[in-house]
């Protein structure tokens, strides 16, 4: 009988020490888990500020590129000076009374006005006419 | 006011219309298009600033009458002067300083000029102080005279030297137009009088393959007109499409009912110059032609015999030409503007006008007359667009090609229009920075 309880007990003593051993192991791979968690939880951390910062810097380019994309103002026009235009064929007069059409009315318009134009979608305007009926 | 200080009067409107419209000249110039069209009988003083225009007949051509050169007004004692004038004193935001025949002409700003409340164009005054037109007619000097600064902006021909230019950093605009290049044919004799040969002639050629092969640096041109509001822009749709043995069969029709065989035998007229039709076609249509049963002679002559025929100096060679090439700076162009007057109407009736083709269509001359008496926009419109369909369907000419007006320009200058060769810019917004 005494054999019997000492063999329970040996068994119970057995189990508790494997329950322990279990739980030991349960418990450093818990911890371990927790800290490869609070690992993976720091890099996460960390990448979510690398992606944080990754973003501020292209913000940063986004606008450094409108700012380069943005047209600069356009500048002021200058009144004054030559302009030198070169052609290749020329009217024989600037009479407006025999006028060539290809090289002579360009020259010609800039001077002598008619009384009314068309715009480049046909409306007639008036130019030197004030009106008409 | 004019340049001068003489204030601009209803006396010199008279005058200037009046003359204008008296004037009989070359079709190649403003007046000579407009002059036999432009149905004025007189023009009345009603007050110092205003005049009535008295009408021969009814026309809706009055506006184009009223705009652009042909209503060009200068001062009265000018207009009336026997002697050439290359210095008319104007209104505009620019005065004549000088013209060098074949060398420049000078523009000098006029720096309290009246346009600076103008809508559309002339608004001014203008920026630069002058501008000078060069006429140099080799294009590497024209190129050599930008690419060094010497001159600003220039013209150029060839679209190899425009891509040079844009890659040595240039502005350039390419733009088609400025050449319209027709075949025009001559409706008056056999065979070319019959619509189905002239239709043959059309389908023989594949124009949408050929154009681009054989004329480098053209633009295919479906269309002889100009589109405005009043014509229909899918007209060219009209135009017979590409079918060898159909042309093949029209040829034969048209030779048996003559009692002809084939090949029938025409004659195209035309000189070689850089850029024309006949540097680059001629060769191709005999080919092609053949096979439709069509022999063509080529003949040429000199380039300024071409052009005198072309402005009405002569009368062109009716009794052997059969087709004849046929250039233009701007397309045919219903009302308004240009309008379709210049044909003056389909029979040929146009004593200098452009019916170089003889082309006689009684149903387009009914037409066309009912357009002189109809001042209805949308009426207009419908009669404009049937007459353009039988153009298309009838082709007394077929459109080939059309040039490109190109420019290369100084990256430091602004303003500069692409359509300042036309007939209403204005160089008033064209400035420099220095």
């Amino acid at each position: 009988m005494a054999a019997e309880v000492s063999r329970i007990e040996i068994a119970l003593v057995v189990l508790v020490i494997i329950s322990l051993v279990l739980s030991g192991s349960t418990l450093f791979y818990a911890t371990d888990t927790l800290n490869r968690l609070s690992d993976v939880s720091r890099s996460m951390s960390t990448s979510f500020s690398s992606l944080s910062q990754s973003v501020t810097v292209l913000t940063q380019a986004v606008a450094n590129l409108s700012e380069a994309v943005t047209p600069p103002p356009p500048p002021t026009p200058e009144v004054g000076g030559t302009l030198t235009i070169a052609i290749s064929g020329m009217a024989p007069n600037l009479d407006p009374r025999n006028i060539e059409v290809r090289w002579g009315v360009p020259m010609l318009i800039q001077c002598v006005q008619p009384l009314f134009a068309y715009t480049p979608d046909w409306v007639l305007v008036p130019v030197l006419a004030e009106s008409y009926q | 006011m004019f340049h001068n200080g003489k204030e601009l009067t209803a006396d010199d409107v008279k005058t200037c219309l009046e003359v204008q419209s008296k004037i009989i000249s070359v079709s190649s110039t403003v007046m000579g298009t407009y002059s036999a069209n432009f149905p004025i009988k007189m023009v009345e003083k009603l007050s110092k600033y205003s005049v009535k225009v008295y009408l021969k007949s009814a026309t809706p051509f009055i506006q184009d009458l009223a705009t652009w050169m042909t209503s060009m007004i200068w001062p009265a004692e000018e207009v009336v002067q026997n002697t050439t004038f290359n210095n008319p004193t104007g209104t505009g935001p620019y005065k004549i300083k000088e013209f060098i025949s074949g060398v420049s002409v000078t523009l000098e700003r006029v720096p309290h000029y009246w346009g600076e409340n103008m809508t559309g164009y002339w608004v001014g005054p203008a920026y630069m102080q002058t501008i000078i037109f060069k006429y140099i007619p080799e294009e590497t000097t024209r190129m050599a005279e930008l690419e060094t600064g010497a001159s600003d902006i220039t013209t150029i021909a060839q679209i190899s030297n425009i891509n040079i230019l844009k890659d040595e950093g240039f502005q350039t605009i390419v733009k088609t137009g400025g050449s319209y290049q027709n075949l025009a044919f001559n409706c008056r004799n056999w065979p070319m009088n019959d619509t189905r040969f002239r239709r043959a002639l059309y389908m023989a050629v594949d124009w949408e393959k050929i154009v681009p092969l054989v004329c480098p640096g053209y633009e295919r041109l479906t269309d002889v007109l100009e589109l405005t509001p009043y014509s229909n822009p899918a007209a060219a749709a009209f135009l017979p499409t590409y079918d060898l043995e159909a042309a093949k069969s029209l040829v034969e029709q048209v030779a048996a009912d003559a009692g002809k065989t084939l090949p029938i035998t025409i004659t195209l007229y035309d000189a070689i110059t850089p850029g024309s039709m006949a540097e680059y076609l001629p060769d191709v249509l005999i080919s092609l032609w053949a096979k439709i049963g069509v022999q063509l002679n080529v003949r040429m002559i000199d380039p300024g015999s071409v052009r005198a025929v072309r402005s009405g100096n002569i009368k062109p060679p009716g009794e052997y030409w059969d087709i004849f090439c046929l250039y233009g700076e701007f397309r045919l162009v219903f009302n308004p503007r240009f309008c379709w007057i210049p044909f003056n109407n389909a029979s040929g009736l146009a004593k200098d006008g452009m019916n170089y083709m003889g082309y006689n269509n009684a149903e387009m001359n009914n037409l066309t007359a009912q357009s002189l008496q109809t001042v209805d926009t949308a009426a207009l419109k419908t009669i404009y667009q049937k007459i353009q369909r039988i153009w298309y369907e009838e082709l007394p000419m077929i459109p080939v090609f059309s040039g490109r007006a190109q420019w290369a320009i100084n990256p430091k200058v602004h303003g500069f229009n692409e359509a300042w060769d036309r007939s209403t810019c204005s160089l008033t917004n064209v400035w420099k920075e220095t």
